[in-house]
């Protein structure tokens, strides 16, 4: 029909204005649900960006398409509304209203209103757009762009841990910065010996570190601010950790020969030896041995390269980050080996060594090894008789030193806030920390820190083979008795003892009371 | 069945309406709005009452508007003492050729064309009721015989609305019966000096016949083919409905300031006028502009004013215009803006 033609161009028109207030109707909607998310990701603290914008763009998109076929989707008659307020006094709407009529009052009222149709011009139908939704749009639009700085926000919150860095460093500060300052070094101490009890060192080792820590108790009673305390357990700890590593290291060279048949005796001989200085002959026994075992070995020549090889690996293995002088020792014997033998490691074939040859660099390397033991021992008196030597352990790394000085303004805040806070309070009191840390802690990827190995530090020595054990509050409740620091099984071991004592001394007592303290004693122990 | 109209009857009944206007100017000078509301109304069938100080020229448009449809005039002066049969007629007692006597009845001014009951408010409101069959149904019952009135009918009445001492304002059932109600007010200064330079040479009417019976009932019935869009249909449905502040949907206007609203005779007057208005612009449909502008002279006389109107001095043309606005823009109009606002356009249209 030539009327409906006459309305197409407005309806296209309309058509485009529908699409642009559907538009602005999605925006509306993807913002505003773009900040409700975002308060809500905020709320749960989870970051969810792209979740969320993922979701703004569906709503977009879900929003304009259902508003613009519900409301904003023009029909012929609303167009024929639209164009009758440019001044034709209805007569398209009643036009499109009797188009279906042929009397000739009809057809006289549609040539009527073609012909005002045509008089006036296509472009005097402006684009309406709704004052109010372009202000709730602009509105809505900074709110969600606003909210998109709220998970931003909830990550730096969440990375803001109150605690100081705790993870890290072993004996960290506590979490409650409403302890006083004797409670926060007795906590640190405490994590200390924790520290102590978990790092893979034998216990005589251990008795000889928390030594350490007995005599840095004694320093700290003589020490007066809370810095200069925690500079000195940070030094204490630092030292510690360095012990435990050579000592780790010590134990690895005598753990690497014993992975080889011939060396295995001299490997156990090495790791009796670190552990008691009186065993340090037995090594020079079983270099003999060795000797012996090679000189009379029908493959001579193939158990003398598995000989240079397992040293080799022992060095490999020790000496990455120390060159301590039982690593020089076991080298030694090594390169005396290989010098007489084939000149340099990359020649396959061996040589035969003379008789002579092989008693002296056995002699010489047995030597060696003792002499690099009893300095091992050496090492460890002094460390034990001289508890001012961790003074000299100034902090070389300067991250640490950062860290803890992060620390020191942490427990500042924590020392000007202990006044007005409770010092059995074991609600949240993080809060406090935690703003005072805010700045200084957002240099720090300390949140989840907690997690990481104390020695990723400074190295592993042995190739994370045996890392530092983690340190958390788990841990110190379960595996140590209620003061935290002695080990559990010491103390059951000996009430055991001290039980069974008691019961074979008693034995008028009745057999199902014995019989259900065994099962006990027996249960604690499982 | 609509009357399947013309294009020589649309042209004619565009001559007829330039004529009657035309020949009405030679007799009355100014008042446009009234004139044209009048024509309107006697176009569309319907009762015009009109309202204004003495002098202003409401009887001398009556008389005019007698001779230039060129219908029987009759003209009824209202006072209180006039008897319903004065107006209807009676039976009264004559004797035939053979001597008999017998009732016969005796048509009273009623029986005409074109009634001017002027001063219809002075009469009591058994005389005033005595118009209500002939208004609406257009016939007259007399002792118990009903007879039918010639068409056209129509009644014009005047009432003044000061002195209102001794008068009997007119019920509402038969103000319902007037399509409009015409405020005549003063001419201006120009129009007053062509007055009385015509006044001067005669005071007699000079217009001449522009449409007869015959005519005018064509015309009718030509502009009730005028079609209504459906929205213009329901908007003067809501614009009447919102005039009863106890509808479904009334204007905040009508519940603040109305006791009671429009008739549903109202919306006939309104769509019928507004097709003869359409019709007389030129225009084959009728448009919102044709509906807003009638509604103050087919409303006003058909909703009253509640308590809280007449003490703040709200007219019923006020209450009107809110309600117009409201449904417009959604926004009542208060008193103060509607007092400030423009003149809106009259019934002149363009």
């Amino acid at each position: 029909m030539p009327e409906r033609e006459k309305l197409e161009k407005y309806l296209r028109k309309l058509k485009k204005e529908g699409i642009i207030k559907s538009i602005i109707f999605g925006l509306i909607i993807t913002f505003s649900t773009i900040t409700l998310f975002s308060l809500i990701f905020f709320i749960a603290h989870t970051k969810q960006v792209l979740i969320t914008i993922l979701l703004g763009i569906l709503s977009c998109i879900a929003a304009s398409i259902i508003v613009y076929n519900l409301k904003y989707k023009p029909t012929i008659k609303t167009t024929a509304k639209r164009v009758d307020e440019l001044g034709l006094d209805e007569r398209v709407v009643t036009m499109v209203d009797y188009l279906d009529k042929d009397e000739y009052i009809y057809q006289k009222q549609r040539e009527d209103a073609i012909e005002k149709l045509d008089s006036v011009s296509e472009k005097s139908l402006k684009t309406r757009l709704s004052k109010p939704a372009l202000v709730l749009l602009g509105v809505v639009m900074v709110l969600g762009l606003c909210s998109f700085a709220l998970p931003n926000l909830n990550s730096g919150s969440t990375s803001e841990n109150p605690s100081l860095p705790s993870s890290t460093l072993p004996p960290s500060i506590p979490d409650d910065s409403t302890l006083d300052e004797d409670d926060i070094i007795e906590e640190l101490l405490k994590k200390l010996r924790v520290f102590i009890e978990k790092s893979a060192v034998d216990r005589e080792f251990k008795d000889q570190l928390h030594v350490i820590v007995d005599q840095l108790e004694v320093e700290l009673k003589q020490l007066e601010t809370i810095d200069e305390k925690i500079d000195a357990i940070e030094r204490t700890r630092k030292e510690i950790e360095k012990l435990i590593e050579e000592e780790k290291l010590r134990v690895s060279i005598g753990r690497s020969l014993m992975q080889s048949e011939l060396t295995e005796e001299l490997g156990n001989a090495i790791l009796a030896a670190i552990a008691d200085e009186d065993k340090i002959p037995d090594v020079a026994i079983a270099m003999i041995n060795l000797k012996e075992k090679l000189r009379n070995s029908e493959n001579y020549e193939e158990d003398l390269q598995e000989l240079i090889d397992a040293l080799t690996l022992a060095i490999e293995t020790a000496s990455k980050e120390k060159n301590e002088a039982l690593v020089e020792a076991i080298k030694y014997f090594r390169d005396g080996l290989l010098n007489d033998s084939k000149q340099s490691l990359s020649i396959k074939k061996v040589k035969r060594l003379e008789k002579n040859d092989l008693d002296d660099i056995f002699d010489s390397a047995s030597d060696e090894i003792q002499r690099a033991l009893e300095k091992i021992h050496e090492d460890k008196e002094s460390h034990q008789g001289d508890g001012s030597e961790h003074e000299s352990q100034q902090g070389d790394d300067d991250a640490l030193d950062d860290l803890w000085s992060d620390m020191n303004g942490a427990m500042q805040d924590a020392q000007d806030s202990l006044e007005g806070l409770r010092p059995d309070n074991n609600g949240d009191g993080s809060d406090d920390s935690n703003d005072s840390n805010k700045d200084k802690e957002n240099g720090n990827d300390n949140n989840n820190s907690d997690d990481k190995d104390p020695s990723d530090k400074e190295g592993d020595g042995e190739g994370g083979e045996n890392p530092p054990p983690k340190f958390d509050e788990d841990d110190l409740d379960s595996d140590t008795v209620i003061d935290g620091e002695t080990p559990y099984l010491d103390v059951f071991d000996k009430s055991y003892e001290e039980i069974l004592e008691y019961l074979a001394e008693h034995e008028d007592l009745p057999e199902d009371v014995r019989k259900a303290i065994e099962q006990y004693l027996e249960m604690l122990k499982a | 069945m609509a009357k399947n109209v013309s294009e020589k009857e649309l042209l004619n009944f565009k001559e007829k309406c330039e004529n009657i206007f035309a020949q009405i100017e030679k007799d009355v000078i100014g008042q446009k709005e009234v004139v044209y509301g009048t024509v309107i109304a006697m176009i569309a069938g319907g009762n015009v009452l009109l309202e204004g100080v003495p002098g202003v020229g409401k009887t001398r448009l009556v008389r005019s508007l007698g001779r230039v449809f060129d219908l029987p005039f009759a003209r009824i002066q209202f006072t209180p003492d006039l008897m319903p049969a004065d107006v209807t007629g009676t039976n009264i007692i004559v004797k035939d050729e053979k001597g008999n006597s017998k009732f016969s009845f005796q048509p009273g001014p009623v029986f005409s064309s074109i009634i001017l009951a002027d001063e219809i408010n002075r009469a009591t409101p058994k005389t005033q009721s005595a118009l209500l069959e002939a208004m609406q149904e257009h016939t007259v019952t007399v002792m118990g015989v009903s007879r039918k009135l010639d068409e056209p009918f129509f009644v014009l009445a005047t009432q003044n609305p000061i002195e209102q001492d001794g008068t009997y304002p007119l019920p509402e059932a038969q103000m319902d019966r007037f399509m409009f109600k015409l405020l005549v007010s003063y001419p201006n200064k120009a129009e007053l000096r062509d007055i009385v330079n015509m006044t001067q040479k005669t005071m007699a009417e000079t217009a001449d016949a522009a449409c007869n019976a015959k005519e005018l009932l064509e015309m009718r019935e030509i502009a009730k083919t005028i079609p209504v869009a459906n929205d213009v249909l329901d908007y003067a449905m809501d614009l009447v409905i919102a005039t009863q502040p106890e509808s479904e949907k009334p204007a905040k206007a009508s519940v603040k300031y109305l006791r009671y609203g429009a008739s549903p005779r109202a919306a006939q007057a309104l769509i019928t006028a507004a097709k003869v208005r359409a019709l007389m612009n030129g225009r084959y449909n009728v448009s919102y502009e044709d509906l807003n502008t009638l509604a103050l002279p087919v409303l006003r006389h058909r909703i009253k004013l509640n308590f809280d109107a007449i003490t703040e001095h709200v007219s019923t043309d006020d209450v009107i215009q809110m309600i117009i606005k409201e449904l417009n823009t959604g926004s009542s109009e208060t008193v103060e803006e509607k007092k400030e606002s423009k003149p809106r356009k009259g019934l002149f249209g363009k």
